[in-house]
């Protein structure tokens, strides 16, 4: 099976995805069995097998389990680093689709050396988290804790703040991504049945099939912390309504998000929406004195709370 | 507490802190700025919008009205353009042309220079240049200042406020809007308009579609073929209507293929580039009419026209000297006319056309000239253009210029193709010049140049093979 993949995929990238699984599966306490890893790189059980000896003879996993060594865990830290920190390089400084970083930091992490990775890490402003809310091993290969529970796992009408999004498979990554559910927004668990889960934030109701609950990870609110009802987004200001900014969420990033500081969608600003398109967007906003028009993906990410006129 | 435990507690701590805390300071900084120059600042007057300009903003970018308008002001521009540019473009090449150049024709001869050297410097650089000067300023000097007024008005933002769903669908922003009629006038102009684009990826898209916008050095091209080929086909009461329709089908296609490209290039070569999206909507002020005249006049036309000139300079030298340069029993230039036939051919034009565009690299504005002094040279026919080889020459009798065409070899199909060829072809050198300095890459100016010819002969080859197959 999968002879495509096989040719394509050299051994050392092999082993480098294998390493990298075997760190996660660490991180996040699961059982590895040599089939979980065959499942993983799509090997047939004979190639999973011949892999694993590979690793041994190579001393990156211990010789009796499947667990990683000191150099192995050291190997595999620095692919998982170089993975997080291309994905968040790609969020931060170019235009590529959320739904394609995955992908491409698993071609180009092979490509990086330790030296590219520091380098990278310190342009970056040694970020620690990625955009899917992973946490990027630092310099001397730390990592914190797992927090958090999948949203499977709570009641409906539970409220708490998204801290994780997986991103494979990539169709159910772009559902979440497309509803501007963020690694910071806060939920609550509106419905959930047999088929689906149906989630509300700022002011939206979203209906997701069930497994996107097994998708995001979330983590019980801080004291004194609560879902503000009064939230909304700037794309839900109906025309000629005033509204107080309360903040970009964390998909705003990069240029984009230094372009609106610079204009003023800063926290506290009063806008008005003066002027729509006829096909909906963009919408021009009255904000600090000039009239700005923005996409309505733009306005999806700006928070906003209605204030009286 | 000793200093690796301090380091410790402080590397454990830094995983406490929210996913997005530099974003979330950030933010912070920028709000209690805010507030302190609330506190601080007062303003005088109101930022409020007056009621008549919320009238005329909503006229403007309404789904009845937006477009129509859009639509009449872009045609009000363009005829102005045409319409005003023809009496000081008359005014020039009757000084430089009819008058310039025999004088120093006469010049020279008084001042027993040899026949090449007058030939190189009055018949080919003198020449080409004054042809540019007159052919292109009247337009430019007319057009931009009209456009920066609309612009210092505040038209044009809501524009590009109108258009931008229609560019976002291709990846490109509202504003291209704007850079493509800037385009319509000269494409430097309107590729150094791109600035306003502020998203890298976007400009980029502005940039290299840029040539899709017929310039005016390109107009005059399309409007002639389409008279003496195209007109004459149609009964003579609807000839001109049916030319105009040509001339505009033309235009929109080169929108057409604005768009397509734009698709095509955002998401594959340029889908990595950095993109955003913000549009200012300015108050609506009074245009200040001085100093429109003035920036535009500097800014846009006087350099365009500086650049050209210099271009247009060494290409006049060339062409007096293809023509008059002989190799074995033929001149360079009917060497090159006979080599390109073939190739010419396969896409519906001929070798006279390939020649006159390569020499015209330099400025749209002498592709028929050149292409009617070759024709002369390759057919030897006699009566027009007797100033003799290298010399070019416009003649305004239509039915001469047919005929002369014809005994060229031309066809409605070759007027067809160069139609296309002419809106899908390399930039001109001031264009690719600008390009270059605009994007500093050698890799977007080859992109930019190539990319446009590459679809011109696709585009005629496809049109050339299935006429010939329907017409036998």
């Amino acid at each position: 099976m999968c002879q495509d993949t096989q040719t394509i995929m050299s051994e050392q990238i092999q082993i480098q995805h294998a390493l990298k699984f075997l760190a996660e599966c660490e991180y996040e306490r699961q059982e590895v069995t040599p089939e979980s890893i065959a499942a993983k790189l799509t090997l047939s059980p004979a190639e999973g097998a011949a892999l694993l000896h590979n690793l041994q003879v190579a001393e990156l996993i211990e010789p009796e389990r499947i667990r990683l060594t000191e150099s192995g865990r050291d190997y595999a830290l620095h692919v998982l680093k170089a993975h997080r920190l291309y994905e968040t390089y790609l969020a931060k400084k170019t235009g590529h689709h959320a739904s394609q970083w995955h992908k491409l930091a698993d071609e180009r992490e092979h490509e990086l050396s330790r030296q590219d990775v520091e380098k990278l890490d310190e342009e970056l402003g040694y970020p620690r988290f990625d955009p899917h809310g992973d946490p990027i091993p630092s310099s001397t290969g730390e990592m914190p804790n797992k927090r958090g529970a999948l949203l499977s796992t709570y009641p409906v009408g539970w409220v708490g703040r998204v801290i994780h999004i997986e991103d494979e498979p990539a169709h159910l990554y772009s559902r979440i991504s497309q509803a501007s559910i963020s690694t910071d927004s806060i939920i609550r668990l509106e419905k959930k049945d047999s088929l689906e889960i149906v989630l509300y934030l700022e002011g939206e109701r979203f209906s997701f099939p069930l497994e996107v609950a097994e998708k995001i990870t979330v983590v019980e609110l801080d004291a004194g912390e609560q879902l503000d009802e009064t939230v909304q987004r700037l794309s839900r200001l109906p025309i000629g309504a005033q509204a107080q900014i309360v903040g970009m969420s964390s998909l705003c990033r990069g240029l984009e998000r230094n372009r609106l500081l610079d204009l003023g969608v800063v926290p506290g600003t009063i806008t008005v929406a003066e002027l729509m398109n006829p096909s909906g967007s963009p919408v021009g906003y009255r904000i600090r004195g000039a009239c700005i028009a923005l996409r309505k993906e733009q306005a999806d990410r700006i928070r906003i709370r209605n204030v009286e006129q | 507490m000793k200093p690796e435990d301090i380091v410790k507690r402080a590397s454990e701590l830094r995983w406490k802190l929210p996913q997005d805390f530099h974003d979330r300071w950030v933010e912070k900084v920028y709000a209690e700025s805010a507030q302190i120059a609330e506190r601080n600042v007062q303003q005088k007057g109101t930022s409020h919008r007056l009621t008549w300009e919320r009238r005329l903003d909503s006229l403007l970018t309404n789904r009845w009205t937006g477009g129509p308008i859009m639509v009449l002001m872009l045609a009000a521009v363009l005829w102005i353009t045409i319409i005003g540019a023809n009496v000081p473009s008359g005014l020039l090449a009757n000084l430089l042309l009819d008058h310039g150049h025999p004088f120093l024709k006469d010049l020279a001869q008084s001042a027993h220079f040899p026949w090449w050297l007058s030939g190189v410097l009055i018949d080919g650089l003198y020449l080409t240049m004054a042809w540019v000067i007159s052919v292109m300023l009247p337009p430019m000097a007319i057009f931009f200042p009209l456009f920066t007024m609309l612009e210092d008005f505040g038209y044009l933002p809501r524009v590009a406020f109108n258009m931008d769903h229609l560019f976002q669908r291709v990846g490109a922003h509202g504003k291209q809007a704007l850079t493509m009629s800037m385009g319509w006038g000269c494409n430097a102009a309107g590729i150094v308009a791109t600035r306003v684009i502020d998203s890298p990826r976007e400009r980029l898209i502005a940039i290299i579609t840029n040539n899709f916008a017929l310039c005016n050095g390109r107009w005059p091209t399309q409007i002639l073929l389409a008279t003496i080929f195209l007109g004459v086909l149609a009964p003579p009461a609807v000839a001109g209507l049916v030319s105009a329709v040509a001339v505009l089908g033309v235009a929109l296609l080169g929108v057409l293929l604005t768009f397509v490209t734009s698709w095509m290039l955002s998401t594959t070569v340029l889908k990595g580039e950095a993109s955003t999206f913000t549009l200012e909507l300015p108050p609506f002020r009074p245009p200040n009419i001085l100093r429109t005249l003035y920036t535009s006049l500097i800014d846009r036309t006087l350099i365009v026209l500086w650049r050209a000139i210099v271009f247009a300079a060494p290409a006049g030298i060339v062409l007096w000297s293809i023509c008059n340069i002989p190799l074995g029993d033929a001149s360079l230039a009917q060497w090159l006319v006979h080599i390109l036939d073939g190739p010419g051919w396969l896409i519906g034009l001929n070798g006279v056309i390939l020649v006159a565009y390569i020499v015209a690299i330099p400025a749209n504005e002498i592709v028929i000239p050149t292409v009617l002094m070759l024709t002369v040279l390759t057919t030897g026919v006699a009566g027009v253009g007797e100033q003799g080889a290298g010399v070019m020459f416009e003649t305004s009798e239509n039915a001469t210029l047919a005929m002369l065409l014809q005994a060229g070899g031309w066809t409605t199909l070759t007027a067809v193709c160069l139609m296309l060829f002419s809106l899908c072809h390399n930039p001109c050198s001031t264009t690719i010049y600008t390009i270059y300095k605009e994007t500093k890459s050698l890799k977007w100016t080859l992109v930019s140049t190539f990319m446009p010819i590459v679809i011109g002969i696709v585009l005629c080859g496809a049109v050339a093979f299935v006429w010939r197959m329907f017409s036998g």
